[in-house]
Parts: C-alpha cells; structure tokens; sequence
C-alpha cells in the first residue's frame, strides 16, 4: 500500500486491508461501521468483565465470540485470534487462564482503539 | 366500451396497474390480451383496464392462485383524493442476531442495498421465535450462536414449523470453518455467511432469497410509450 493511498484515506495499513478484503473498498461505509462499533466496544467489554468477575463461562465466551468476529472484520485479525483464544480458553482451560485470556484483550483493545 | 359507469375511478392504465403489482407494462398488456384483466381501449388504442378485474385478480393472487404479488404490507397511493389505495407486498426480513455489531452491519447493508426492505431484528431466539410468527417474514437472517437458546436447534425447529413456508433462511456466523461440525445438522442445504465477509456475501443471499418479490424495471421503452400516452391523454381532458 502506498504513502499516498494511506494519506487519501486516513486508514492504517491493517484497516486499508480490511476495507479492500471485507467491505468491497467502501473506504465510507467501513469508517461508518468502525465508528459505531468502536462505539459499542466499552459495553462489550463491561459485559465481558461482569462475565469474569463472575466466573460465568458461556457469558465470556459469548463475550469473546462476539468481539472475535467485529475485530477479524475490521482488519485486526490478532485482536481477533486473541478473542478466539479465549473462546475457546473458557471451554478447555482452566478459569484463571481464561480469565487472564480476558484481560490481556481487554487491555489490547484498550490500547488499539484508544478507550477509556 | 363498457356501458356502466364510465369514471376515471373505475379504470386504470396500464402503467398504473404495472406499478400497482410491481411488474413491467408489457406483462400487465400481455394479461390483458390474455383475458386475466378486463380492459378497453380509447379512441387513442390505449388500455383502460377495469378497477373490478384487477381486484378479482389480487383476490386470486392472494389465495396463491397466480403467486405473482400478495398484497398486504405498506400502503402505497397511486393516484389522487378518491382513487382506491393499492398495497404492494414489501420484502419482509426478520434478523435474529445477539450482536450489537452485526446487527448495525446487516441493518446499514439492508437500508443501502434493499431500502424497500422491511428489516425487523430481534436479540435472541425466544425473541426471534415470537417474531417469526407475529410477522410471518419472507427471509429469516439468523446467527448460529444465541443466547436463550441454540442458533442451531432454532433453525431445525424453524425448518419443521408449519408457518414456515416459503420463508428463506441465511445463516450467519462468526464460527470458523473447524468450529462448525457440532452445527451441521443445522446447516446443511443452507446457506451461510461467515461474518468477516457478510458485506460481500449477504446481499447476493438476500437478493437470490427476494429477488422473486422485488419489482421488475420497468422497460425504458415501455415506461416512455405508456408515460406519453397517459400526457396525451391527461392533457386531453
């Protein structure tokens, strides 16, 4: 990708893939998708630490497989393999590790779209 | 020449009955010619197709005698104060998705792809079981994973349901493929979106799934001749 193509659209490299790859190069229509799920982002992480604090599987893997699919479809497919992996964690390891699953991501996420 | 009530109110062109049933005028003249709708012609050769025949041939379209349009749904005017009020069938689609993410996707997707679309979207499978019979829809947009009950058990039970139909199904999910064996009793001859791709790989499904219930261009040609006409005459009276 060039400097310029990056300049036009504003998009990291990642995000630029993503919008070639999953959204038919609709640069428009995946800021407008990106904005509102950036702006759903702290609830779903809200519901995923209520999952932990209570140590209920389903709900943090739900909490988990949710976030697996938006992340991988916004261009961040490592998020997206770290949410699969506690996904899966919840159901094969033991909890503090999937727990511990959890916050790494929650802290990723945190620092990949700047929230709170 | 119809020797009852000659009024306007009585008698439609035939680009208003295209319009009203959603198909293009050359069909509309073609069940004329072949008996299916009552109509007249003006000095000018032009149809005027009679109000009763076309009531006669939605009543029949309604019992599934013909399967062209049903007519229930939004209500749309075609022509001024004292006209009958004509109802065209509107695509009706019911998503039941738990995810605030994909609902948003599939909703901005739909709202720009299919505006005609009516897009209903329900949280979770008991709501999405309520809604399928409250609203009967055409399509059923439906992810695998739900909480309230299991996406894919929905689905079966969905399949078996009396009301079912002629509704379609798409299934979405965020699941890989080597996540998908516990699934495929419900997936099979169905067809499925991995969510990543759902912006390239939805409409297509909707379209293949609807394509039947949306109306048809009309002919530019057609659209042009039976406009001019309708002028010519309009500027007669």
């Amino acid at each position: 990708m060039s400097p310029l193509t990056d300049d036009i659209t504003g998009l990291p490299p990642h995000e630029l893939a993503a919008v070639s790859e999953y959204f038919e190069g609709d640069h428009e229509f995946y800021r407008i998708f990106r904005a509102s799920a950036v702006a759903q982002f702290p609830a779903d992480l809200q519901a995923g630490d209520q999952a932990e604090a209570a140590a209920d599987v389903q709900a943090l893997r739900r909490a988990a497989h949710t976030l697996k699919g938006v992340l991988l479809t916004l261009g961040y497919a490592e998020l997206s393999a770290c949410a699969k992996t506690v996904e899966q964690g919840v159901q094969q390891q033991p909890w503090d590790e999937a727990a511990a699953g959890w916050r790494e991501l929650r802290a990723r996420m945190v620092a990949a779209f700047g929230l709170a | 020449m119809p020797n009852s009530d000659m009024s306007s109110s009585n008698y439609y062109t035939t680009l208003e009955v295209a319009k009203i049933l959603g198909m293009a005028v050359r069909s509309v003249q073609l069940m004329v010619d072949r008996g299916d709708l009552q109509a007249w012609k003006t000095p000018g050769g032009h149809r005027r197709i009679t109000r009763e025949s076309l009531e006669r041939w939605i009543q029949g379209s309604r019992a599934g005698v013909t399967g062209v349009a049903s007519f229930h749904g939004h209500a749309g005017e075609i022509r001024g104060p004292g006209r009958r009020r004509a109802v065209v069938h509107v695509p009706r689609v019911l998503l039941i998705e738990d995810s605030s993410h994909f609902q948003n996707l599939v909703t901005m997707l739909v709202k720009q792809k299919f505006p005609a679309v009516d897009l209903h979207v329900a949280n979770d499978g008991i709501t999405g079981l309520v809604s399928f019979g409250h609203l009967q829809p055409d399509l059923i947009i439906v992810d695998i994973l739900l909480p309230g009950i299991d996406g894919a058990t929905m689905i079966t039970g969905l399949r078996r349901h009396a009301l079912f139909g002629n509704c379609r199904l798409i299934v979405l999910t965020s699941l890989d493929e080597d996540q998908r064996a516990p699934y495929a009793f419900a997936l099979q001859d169905v067809d499925v979106v991995h969510k990543p791709k759902l912006v390239s790989e939805l409409p297509p499904l909707i379209e293949k799934a609807l394509g039947h219930l949306f109306a048809p261009p009309v002919q530019a040609d057609e659209f042009e001749d039976e406009a001019l006409a309708v002028d010519a005459e309009a500027g007669a009276e």
